[in-house]
């Protein structure tokens, strides 16, 4: 199999093979295959899995969350905290996550020798490094496209707030690229126009496939299919859009989740699970603290913690927890040395990132860095082996490649494996 | 500056069309080339008169001629004129017509900019200024080496010419981002991974071929005067050279160290630089508090423009010549547009060297160049695949291909297809000019590219239909409001007409939207969708009827 | 320790250290008057006293530290000498060993000699006596001849003369062998004569080997003990300069340090001279470095205490550190649990109160000579940011992440009151001079003031530029970094940072917003010159109120020094690096900023001394 190595491997494709593997008309097909595969890959999970990755955007810091060390150097002016499992402590701003904490695995010994946003995003999110001119799924929609039915009328991939652009689905089509639920809003447009009745939406519909089909002959093509497709599967939408009804959300649960954009995200993520969508992502922005990190953290966090911890429990009581995944990372850490504006740095060479729920030991750590914080002694890992985590995690098999225009394409770095000691 | 001096074929339907102003250089002075690629595109096909689809109806054609050359779809009375006109060269006529029309500088505006500037965001030139600079330049026809020219000379600091030094300002002087587009905008050459290593596939992109381009470019930098707060400019130093290393030979251990390279366009001797005496390499030198910009007696970058569209440095009138055809024909010789090498031959190599020397002999006019391509058979056969020729490939140009419409191409169809632009027109009566028309219906442009145009800096490269974009077009309260009545709009114009006379209805639909006339099928199709309808019923069923018509795979594309 | 007590002590050592300190630098300075006129004055001599009595120990440690090198020195010679003692011995002993193992070597051959002399004499011994044997045998046989031949004669009648020949013959046979005898027996004598002379010739040899072999034994003793104390003095040789390298180091760090504090203690008879002369002015265009206290972590607060004496400084290391300002010692006072970034003094200057941001406060005796906390009480849940004490030294008023301002008793620290109203985190809080108002401020730039007594919230003021929320960061950035009131209480300056047009990477313009308390008007907003970026993370009235000084981050650092009236600063400073703190001394003379190069840098901006415009210190500028 020819692996779609980053740009200064030696396996490099020539630009030829990629814009074969990437453009204009393979997309519809690359969906196609894409089906058949999501098939095989239900085939190997008992019941549909579920996903939910929380992107705290411009990099926490390890330091004032997962991996703590108080006293130090570097360690700034945070105190550590036990947590529901013994012996494992994490920060002091996140005292209720600390109490989901037996839920939760972390990882504490990454190093992706990226301190750049987009590349250390990429990384985190395609679990490949950047290759130039090439762009592999990201995990939403290389999850949407493996575990989301193919009849399914749900989109498999909901991004709420910022973020989620169409180029993460990549050659996985458009099938999967995220329905952004931009500020919380529902997807605009889901309710047809006022005055036009069921039946005479279906009626323009009909006639709009008639001709439509009609001129398809002699000129299919993957994007006739696709622009096609794209009409039904906003009709199927349509025919959904209770799962964005946010109103139906009780007083107690928004007393219980807090104030702000976040805790809401939270909660609709929640609905957004309960509704079985495949992959959802909440982005939380923004932890870039060039400055005043620690005001920052406890700002950021103050807003991060409750809705969090409150959306771990709920999906454990209500016995979602079993078969969802809940990913907590960012493109990276933050320095440990605190600069003078008293903030912390980019940082891809020593920190952590959370995730619990389908297929994940609850309370295992793995991973180490040393006393302050400046380097991993144990166990380091980059995206590559956090991407065979998820996909062992969720019950798929990293190893089968996506197939593309019958061109094989890796799901997760070959040469990395995944976290077996958290995997439960 | 307004373009609305000029004639717009499409302003004004009822006003006599007046005859089309000579190109820059008048075809008759030219002996046109449209036979040869026909000929070429044939011999590179086997049996491929067998294979060619037929031509396309004079429908197919205006619809597809007035799409590539305006943006925007032929007005109901437009089409009506051209499907009566009975002159054999009225599709020679319509060519040069909409090649003189400010539409034509406008939809060639749009294209180039997102070719050039990608969406980028607006940093320091406002794009508006940026865009008005090229409109005018394709209004007047300016050879496109010529254009590339001027953008690639323009530092900024002239408030008359600020605006084409948007490609660098607006890339914030970045020059490896610089390096990057000029690449494969101009040369066909996607050089990013030549940045770090030579292409281990590609044999034609070295290291050599982008730091040669990045010579020019090393010395410049955007120069702001903090004090006085001025706007940032390109400035240049004297001095500075690339540096580069191949990564896998530091890897392999076999780098004999950095390199560095002169200023080279794709191999050749380095340009020549003259050398001056320490302390006197400035016109104004620079100073320490960066109170001043810096002017060297000799610019590099100066050079650029120049040696880029150089007549000898081919890989620049190819490429033009090869972007120009992909234009017109929804696909390159070479394709895809930026991968010009031994690896990626041209389909039609021989038809490739053709439009380059051609576009060379005609100075780079990009006017007439479009209208021998568009009076060719190759680019008039119909998008409709014949039995011979179903498996096809592409590259063969067996039929026409389909394009889809661009967000703003699509934007101006429904606009036009609904009949809002008529209103439009009305409600401007003799102020109405190509550009006060743009104004009012730029609201609707903008809103199909934030929908449709992807993300700034990367407009999408393929075909994308996601559910929002169909939702939007279902559902949308501007999109419905296209189909309300309105004085002249297609439903308006539809509810006068005789409501027991199906076929008059179908026809006036079908000619508006899809610019050709219903078959017997659709009129039947029609009239079974309009049948005993309560009168309160008829104003919904058209507005459902224009609806399934504007979002109709046959209206999303240019077939 | 009160500046009125040293007065007297002053006056003491002050002539005693002119005349023995300084009598290189001419003539002692005019007599003081008792009661002085500026604090500074005062101060200074409070600091001439301190800096002699430091002079004196220094002197002593130098002495002390001088006797140890000249000890060990001594302790060299000594093993030196010793050493040349015992090789010469050596070379004694080894010659008379040689000597008596030659004289044995003789002696044993002589021995031997005898010996075998002995026995050949003994042999012949044995022969002499043989032969006397032989021959008295011999002469017996002759003899009893004799009779028979002379009985056969007087036997016969016949007297024949044959028989009377026989009879002659015997005769003198017999002589004959009575000779012989009587020769043998001499040469018995003689033979025995020469034994006893050899023998008594071995048994003097004999005697003569004993003793030499004793005396050879003696000299091999006495070299074994010379060269056990070659081998002693050789190691302490080698032992003793080692011993002696940190001792003479001792000595010339005594030594410096002693120049140091006696030039220290000059320029201060200077200082006293020069201000008894002409009334000290604060110069801020004077400021020269003085000080710089050293230490593992960037300082994030600072404040001298109301005795002058003592620098405090709160580091990134959970501890307030306190440096004397004469002798430089440190001493840390541990108890916090995270930074400490505000801190106050009782009135009395006896006690001191920390805040820091695990949420606690800590009561310390500020002078102890090692401070231990006297009592902690949770205060606040997350930082605390502020801490003050009301002018009366009853009340403590504190301010934190929990929105809240509480008021404490300081005497037994129970909570006298709560002050709900902030939205945000309390950034700052801070008395009025007259006690009877306490202002708080917030992240939003809002100031509240509060009667104290009745607590009611009386009004509020804002300073809204201090504050911003930033729409892609989407967090509020801002507040107020320091807090201070000037001229008894008619201004209220508050410092941050304004213009953030970049909250990640904190790129704004350090502030400085100033009230006037009365009316509430907002009478400036200070910056500093040009287009500096940075914050404004501490301002203080100079004790004149005519100025202030604001300190902060501003690639590096930076002090700048504003006119009550001016929005631009009269002066500026470039610090090594960002500056989280400043504060004035009492005096009015000195300031310090602690760093984020993690030191505590104390700066003199009053006039200069003759002896610096002698030779100026170079200015960072």
């Amino acid at each position: 199999m020819h692996g779609r190595q980053a740009c200064n491997s030696t396996e490099h494709f020539s630009r030829r093979n990629f814009l074969q593997g990437v453009t204009g008309g393979a997309l519809g097909m690359a969906g196609f295959s894409g089906m058949v595969q999501a098939e095989s890959a239900k085939k190997l999970i008992s019941q549909q899995k579920q996903v939910v990755v929380f992107w705290l955007s411009g990099g926490m810091s390890q330091l004032e969350s997962w991996d703590p060390k108080p006293g130090t150097d570097y360690g700034g002016p945070f105190q550590a905290i036990p947590t529901s499992v013994p012996g494992v402590h994490i920060s002091e701003l996140l005292p209720h996550t600390a109490k989901q904490m037996h839920h939760l695995a972390l990882v504490r010994g990454i190093n992706i020798r990226e301190n750049n946003h987009s590349k250390g995003s990429i990384f985190m999110q395609t679990g490949h490094k950047e290759t130039p001119g090439f762009q592999y799924p990201y995990l939403g929609s290389a999850f949407s496209e493996q575990l989301n039915p193919a009849e399914s009328p749900l989109p498999g991939y909901v991004c709420i707030g910022r973020g989620g652009s169409p180029k993460e689905a990549a050659f996985l089509g458009p099938r999967n690229v995220p329905l952004t639920l931009a500020e919380g809003k529902p997807p605009q447009n889901l309710v047809a126009p006022k005055g036009l009745s069921p039946e005479a939406d279906r009626k323009r519909r009909e006639f709009r496939s008639k001709l439509s089909k009609r001129f398809s002959l002699g000129r299919r093509s993957a994007e006739t299919e696709i622009y096609n497709a794209s009409y039904d599967q906003a009709a199927a939408l349509m025919t959904q859009k209770d799962i964005f009804d946010f109103s139906k959300i009780s007083k107690e649960d928004v007393a219980r989740y807090g104030k702000g954009d976040f805790a809401r995200n939270c909660l609709i993520a929640r609905q957004m699970v309960e509704s079985g969508i495949t992959f959802t992502k909440v982005t939380h922005t923004n932890y870039d603290s060039h400055s005043e990190n620690f005001n920052f953290h406890l700002e950021q966090l103050g807003e991060f913690d409750r809705p969090f911890a409150t959306f771990m429990s709920d999906l454990a009581d209500h016995g979602l927890l079993e078969h969802t995944l809940v990913i907590c990372m960012c493109e990276f850490g933050r320095t440990p040395k605190i600069n003078p504006r008293m903030g912390r740095d980019h940082w891809g060479t020593a920190w952590s990132i959370a995730l619990g729920g389908c297929g994940i030991k609850g309370g295992a750590v793995v991973g180490k860095t040393n006393a302050n914080g400046t380097k991993v002694i144990d166990r380091e890992v980059d995206g590559g082996h956090l991407f065979h985590t998820y996909y062992r995690a969720v019950g798929l098999d990293p190893s089968e490649p996506f197939y593309h225009n019958g061109r094989p394409f890796e799901k997760a770095n070959p040469k990395a494996n995944p976290l077996t000691e958290i995997l439960s | 500056m307004s373009l609305g001096v000029s004639h717009s074929v499409l302003a004004d339907d009822s006003a006599p069309v007046e005859a089309p102003k000579p190109t820059s250089q008048a075809p008759e002075k030219r002996v046109s080339f449209f036979p040869q690629i026909d000929k070429l595109i044939a011999a590179g096909t086997a049996d491929y008169e067998k294979l060619a689809s037929p031509l396309a109806d004079d429908s197919e054609f205006l619809r597809r001629i007035t799409l590539d050359l305006t943006g925007m779809i032929p007005t109901t009375a437009q089409t009506r004129k051209f499907l009566a006109d009975s002159n054999p060269e009225k599709r020679a006529q319509i060519i040069d017509q909409l090649l003189n029309s400010p539409e034509y500088a406008r939809h060639m505006q749009r294209r180039f900019d997102v070719l050039m500037m990608r969406r980028l965001a607006s940093k320091t030139v406002p794009p508006a200024d940026w865009q008005a600079y090229l409109r005018q330049s394709f209004a007047e026809n300016k050879p496109w080496n010529q254009l590339v020219q001027e953008i690639m000379e323009a530092d900024g600091s002239d408030p008359k010419t600020r605006a084409r030094a948007r490609f660098y300002l607006d890339r914030a002087g970045d020059v490896n981002l610089i390096t990057q587009d000029i690449g494969r905008v101009f040369l066909g050459a996607d050089l990013e991974c030549a940045q770090c290593h030579d292409h281990p596939e590609i044999d034609d992109f070295k290291m050599n071929d982008y730091y040669g381009i990045s010579s020019f470019l090393i010395r410049s930098f955007v120069y702001t005067d903090k004090k006085k707060k001025t706007k940032p400019v390109i400035a240049e130093k004297a001095e500075g050279e690339t540096k580069f290393e191949d990564i896998f030979e530091i890897r392999d251990k076999v780098s004999k160290g950095p390199r560095t390279i002169g200023m080279t366009i794709f191999g050749g001797e380095p340009l020549e630089e003259p050398t001056f005496k320490k302390g006197e390499e400035y016109v104004v030198a620079p100073k320490k508090d960066n109170s001043v910009r810096p002017v060297p007696k000799f610019s590099r970058r100066a050079l650029l423009g120049k040696a880029l569209t150089s007549p000898k440095n081919r890989r620049f009138a190819r490429t033009s010549a090869n972007r120009l055809w992909a234009l017109m024909m929804g696909r390159g010789l070479i394709h895809p547009l930026q991968d010009d090498h031994s690896e990626n031959p041209p389909s039609h190599p021989e038809l490739l060297d053709l439009l380059t020397d051609q576009l060379v002999a005609m100075n780079f006019d990009i006017k007439a160049y479009l209208r021998e391509i568009a009076l060719s058979q190759t680019y008039q056969r119909t998008s409709r695949r014949t039995e011979q020729n179903t498996a096809a490939d592409d590259s063969t140009f067996t039929h026409a291909l389909l394009k889809p419409l661009h967000p703003a191409q699509f934007a101006w169809a429904v606009v036009q297809a609904t009949g809002e632009a008529d209103t439009q027109r009305i409600s401007l009566k003799d102020k109405l000019t190509e550009d006060a028309l743009n104004k009012r219906l730029a609201g609707y442009e903008n809103k199909f590219v934030a929908l449709f145009g992807g993300q700034p800096g990367s407009p999408p490269e393929e075909f994308l239909a996601t559910i929002d974009q169909a939702l939007f077009l279902s559902n949308d309260s501007m999109v419905m409001s296209l189909t309300t009545k309105k004085k002249g709009n297609l439903v308006d114009r539809l509810l006068l007409l005789p409501a027991d006379n199906p076929a008059a209805i179908a026809d006036e639909l079908f000619v508006s939207v899809l610019t050709r006339k219903p078959t017997a099928d659709e009129v039947q199709d029609v009239s079974g969708f309009l049948k005993d309808l309560k009168p309160a019923e008829k104003t919904a069923a058209f507005q459902e009827l224009v609806w399934a018509l504007v979002t109709s795979l046959e209206f999303r594309f240019n077939h | 320790m009160n500046s009125r007590l040293l007065c007297a002590l002053v006056l003491l050592s002050l002539t005693f250290c002119l005349q023995t300190i300084a009598p290189a630098e001419g003539p002692p300075a005019p007599p003081l008057p008792e009661m002085s006129a500026h604090p500074a004055i005062d101060f200074a001599k409070g600091d001439a006293a301190r800096q002699q009595k430091l002079v004196q120990k220094l002197t002593t440690d130098a002495s002390k530290a001088t006797a140890a090198v000249t000890a060990v020195n001594q302790e060299i010679a000594a093993a030196t000498k010793s050493k040349s003692e015992s090789q010469k011995s050596i070379q004694t002993a080894t010659a008379s060993i040689k000597k008596s193992q030659q004289a044995i070597k003789t002696t044993q051959a002589k021995i031997a000699q005898k010996k075998k002399e002995l026995q050949a004499a003994k042999k012949q011994l044995e022969q002499a006596s043989a032969k006397v044997k032989q021959s008295s045998a011999t002469a017996k046989k002759a003899e009893e001849l004799l009779k028979e031949t002379e009985k056969k004669l007087t036997d016969s009648e016949n007297k024949t003369d044959d028989l009377k020949q026989a009879v002659e013959k015997a005769k003198s046979e017999l002589k004959k062998t009575q000779n012989t005898a009587n020769k043998s027996q001499e040469g018995l004598k003689t033979a025995e004569t020469k034994l006893a002379a050899l023998t008594k010739e071995l048994q003097l040899a004999e005697t003569k080997l004993k003793s030499t072999t004793t005396a050879l034994a003696t000299s091999e003793i006495q070299k074994k003990k010379s060269e056990a104390a070659l081998k002693l003095a050789d190691s302490s040789l080698k032992q003793l300069p080692k011993k002696a390298k940190p001792l003479t180091d001792t000595k010339k760090l005594a030594d410096t340090k002693l120049l140091q504090a006696s030039t220290k203690l000059t320029r201060i008879q200077e200082k006293l001279t020069l201000f008894a002369a002409t009334r000290p002015a604060a110069t801020p265009q004077n400021i020269r470095l003085t000080q710089t206290f050293k230490h593992n972590r960037p300082m994030i607060s600072c404040r001298f205490d109301d005795s002058g004496d003592y620098i405090f400084s709160g580091a990134m290391d959970n501890s307030l550190h306190r440096w004397d300002l004469i002798d430089s010692t440190k001493t840390t006072l541990d108890g916090h649990k995270s930074w400490i970034r505000r801190f106050d003094f009782s009135p009395d200057g006896k006690s001191l109160i920390t805040g820091a941001y695990e949420g606690q406060l800590i009561w310390w005796q500020t002078l102890a000579n090692s401070p231990s906390p006297q009592k902690t009480i949770k205060a606040h849940h997350g930082y605390v940011r502020a801490v003050a004490i009301s002018p009366d030294g009853s009340l403590l008023a504190t301010g934190g992440n929990d929105n809240l301002v509480k008021i404490w008793s300081t005497t037994d620290g129970s909570l006298v009151k709560e002050l709900a109203g902030h939205e945000r985190h309390v950034y700052n809080v801070a008395f009025h001079p007259n006690g009877q108002h306490i202002v708080s401020g917030d992240l939003m730039g809002v100031l509240k003031i509060w009667e104290v007594g009745s607590w009611n919230n009386v009004r509020d003021l804002n300073a809204g530029v201090l504050t911003k929320y930033d729409t892609t960061f989407r967090a509020d950035c801002g507040g107020f970094r320091g807090m201070d009131f000037g001229q008894e209480g008619k201004l209220l300056a508050v410092a941050g940072i304004s213009a953030v047009s970049n909250a990640f990477a904190g790129i704004g313009v350090p502030t400085v917003v100033l009230f006037d308390w009365a009316t509430g008007k907002q009478l400036q907003v200070m910056t500093p010159p040009g287009n500096t970026r940075g914050t404004c993370w501490s301002v203080r009235f100079h004790p004149t109120g005519r100025f202030l000084a604001g300190a902060g981050s501003a690639s590096p650092g930076g002090i700048w020094f504003w006119k009550i009236d001016e929005a631009k600063p009269f002066f500026s400073f470039k610090t090594t690096s960002a500056a989280y703190d400043v504060d004035f001394h009492p005096d009015g003379l000195r300031l310090a900023v602690s760093l984020y190069d993690k030191t505590v840098r104390v700066y003199d901006i009053g006039p200069k001394l003759p002896s610096e415009k002698k030779k100026p210190v170079a200015k960072k500028k």
